[in-house]
């Protein structure tokens, strides 16, 4: 089976409450929506606050069930209770705010956490902290107190938590919005070398475009639906559009965008820097 | 409203034997009506620094000075530097309480024990200086969308008429577009009222587009204070402090680099594609 997630006609209404009197008010956070995500791929999600992207995601791992409509994860319902475990397992989650998601007060009993909940033998439970530690590149911290760790390495540590339970997909919900530069770029390094080596599925919400640049096919979200589905280059090629469901282009993408409406010959869609230098060196010579 | 720091250093914890030095010997003028961005890597002391500004820290040695006078002498009163030197947390909108957004942004003025005629006056205007819709002040502020809850937060501290406005990552997790309206709102705001701004962020594209001059700091002291263009240049030496400088900048910087005769302190698309127009104007492009 080749299909990690596949969503059809999904639905998911939330209840609000506005106050005792008046009944409470049906708000559709997910419209119709049917995306697929092949197994190993890294898919980015964007879209503008309340497009229904962390709705979606908490739909992935059964937080939230579809109000109409299905989800399967590796093939497997989320509506059907005895499947909810086995989908945990295979699809974890990392949040944006490190602080919410770490508990122990070591960081390997931390990452040995999940595994431990699962009722994995406690040598393998060992095995597998120092082996998800080292893939994030954090095993040096193994018996560090998680508080004095930088945001980007306890996200990094969040991650290896994820990855202690042996999972085939990992979301991450925003997981470098309140990070420095240049712990926002181990993250995402981190993931990109466990979708290579270890074949996991990555599906990344953010709201930084530069992060996505490198994604096999990115979901643009907007009033709970599907707005725009391409790879990078198809996506970032469409400013305008982008700009309309209040999005952003990277700063090279949209320099060498305007470029081009002075009639400059630069290819349609420049994603990087690197790639804007070697255009302009060329136009140059 | 002047804030001046004269070697003031602040130590966590101090005589516990657990002493963290948070600050080393900070000199810093910041003068009135100035728009600043601070930044510098997590832990660099940006949050400990602020934090003296309004008096939540008293520095464990040196001098901090408001509009000339000293803030540790005897008989300042804090109560009137709280008011005037206005901080807006990070995730602000966690603290919204009460039942509509106009009793939440009277919240402030009321404890500085305004009439309620003068409360409401100010909750208006600071509302209206936000952006906020008025079809949203009677409502509760957990029906507004997550970009509007945190401009009513701000509102909150608006509405106390600070002369100085310290922002703590003010767009974390809000898209792109949230995000350029709220910086673009508090950029009207220092330009109307000429109130002194301080910026206190990871992005570095926003601090190149709004502000006249930032601080970079690095292990508790100011590593740079000047123009975002003259720091930018020094992009080694921020990449190696965790920090990054705009995409165009690096992208300019690395034509320069190829030998063509571009500025290097270029921050913004803008400005970028001004120069390069230039650089290349008669060749055919």
């Amino acid at each position: 089976m080749n299909w990690m997630v596949q969503a059809k006609n999904l639905i998911y209404d939330y209840l609000v409450e506005k106050n005792e009197e008046e009944e409470p008010v049906r708000f559709r956070a997910l419209d119709d929506l049917t995306l697929d995500v092949k197994k190993g791929d890294f898919i980015a999600i964007l879209g503008r606050n309340g497009s229904g992207k962390s709705t979606f995601a908490k739909q992935i791992n059964g937080l939230l069930k579809p109000s109409s409509g299905t989800i399967l994860v590796n093939g497997m319902d989320t509506a059907q209770e005895k499947n909810l475990l086995p989908i945990r397992q295979k699809a974890g989650m990392v949040f944006q705010n490190p602080d919410n998601q770490i508990i122990a007060t070591i960081v390997e009993e931390d990452v040995g956490f999940g595994p431990e909940n699962l009722g994995v033998p406690t040598d393998e439970i060992w095995k597998r902290v120092e082996k998800s530690l080292s893939q994030v590149g954090m095993l040096h911290y193994r018996k560090h107190s998680p508080n004095r760790l930088s945001g980007g390495q306890k996200q990094r540590v969040a991650i290896a938590g994820v990855m202690a339970m042996k999972p085939d997909c990992i979301i991450l919900d925003e997981p470098t919005a309140m990070l420095d530069p240049s712990g926002r770029k181990d993250v995402l390094d981190t993931v990109l070398e466990l979708k290579e080596k270890e074949q996991v599925t990555v599906i990344l919400i953010t709201h930084y475009m530069d992060e996505v640049v490198g994604a096999d096919e990115i979901f643009v979200m907007d009033h709970g639906r599907i707005a725009m589905q391409g790879t990078p280059r198809e996506i970032f090629a469409q400013v305008d559009r982008l700009k309309e469901l209040g999005l952003d282009v990277p700063q090279v993408t949209e320099l060498a965008y305007e470029l081009r409406r002075d009639d400059w010959d630069l290819p349609e869609c420049v994603l990087t820097s690197e790639e804007l230098r070697e255009e302009l060196i060329r136009l140059w010579q | 409203m002047a804030i001046e720091c004269r070697n003031l250093s602040y130590i966590y914890s101090e005589g516990s034997g657990f002493e963290i030095q948070a600050l080393h010997q900070i000199n810093l003028l910041i003068p009135d009506g100035e728009f600043v961005g601070l930044t510098g890597h997590t832990g660099s002391g940006k949050s400990t620094l602020i934090q003296h500004f309004n008096g939540l820290l008293r520095a464990t040695a040196g001098d901090l000075l408001v509009d000339g006078e000293s803030i540790y002498a005897d008989g300042y009163s804090m109560r009137k530097l709280r008011s005037k030197v206005g901080l807006v947390f990070q995730y602000p909108e966690h603290q919204l309480f009460e039942a509509t957004v106009l009793q939440d942004v009277m919240f402030g003025p009321k404890n500085l024990g305004l009439s309620a005629e003068e409360q409401k006056e100010r909750a208006l205007e600071a509302l209206h200086l936000v952006g906020c819709p008025e079809k949203s002040y009677e409502k509760s502020p957990f029906e507004l969308s997550g970009g509007q809850r945190r401009r009513v937060a701000i509102a909150g501290v608006l509405a106390m008429k600070p002369q100085v406005l310290i922002l703590d990552e003010p767009t974390a997790g809000l898209d792109p577009r949230g995000r350029y309206e709220i910086l673009d709102e508090i950029a009207r705001l220092h330009k109307e009222t000429g109130i002194t701004v301080i910026l206190v962020s990871h992005c570095m594209e926003d601090v190149a587009q709004y502000a006249d001059r930032m601080i970079v700091m690095s292990h508790g002291s100011v590593v740079y204070h000047d123009t975002p263009a003259e720091v930018f240049k020094h992009r080694q030496h921020l990449e190696e402090m965790g920090l990054a400088v705009p995409q165009v900048t690096s992208l300019m910087q690395s034509l320069a680099e190829a030998g063509i005769p571009v500025r290097q302190d270029l921050i913004t698309v803008s400005g970028a594609r001004e120069e390069l127009l230039r650089v290349f104007g008669g060749r055919s492009v």
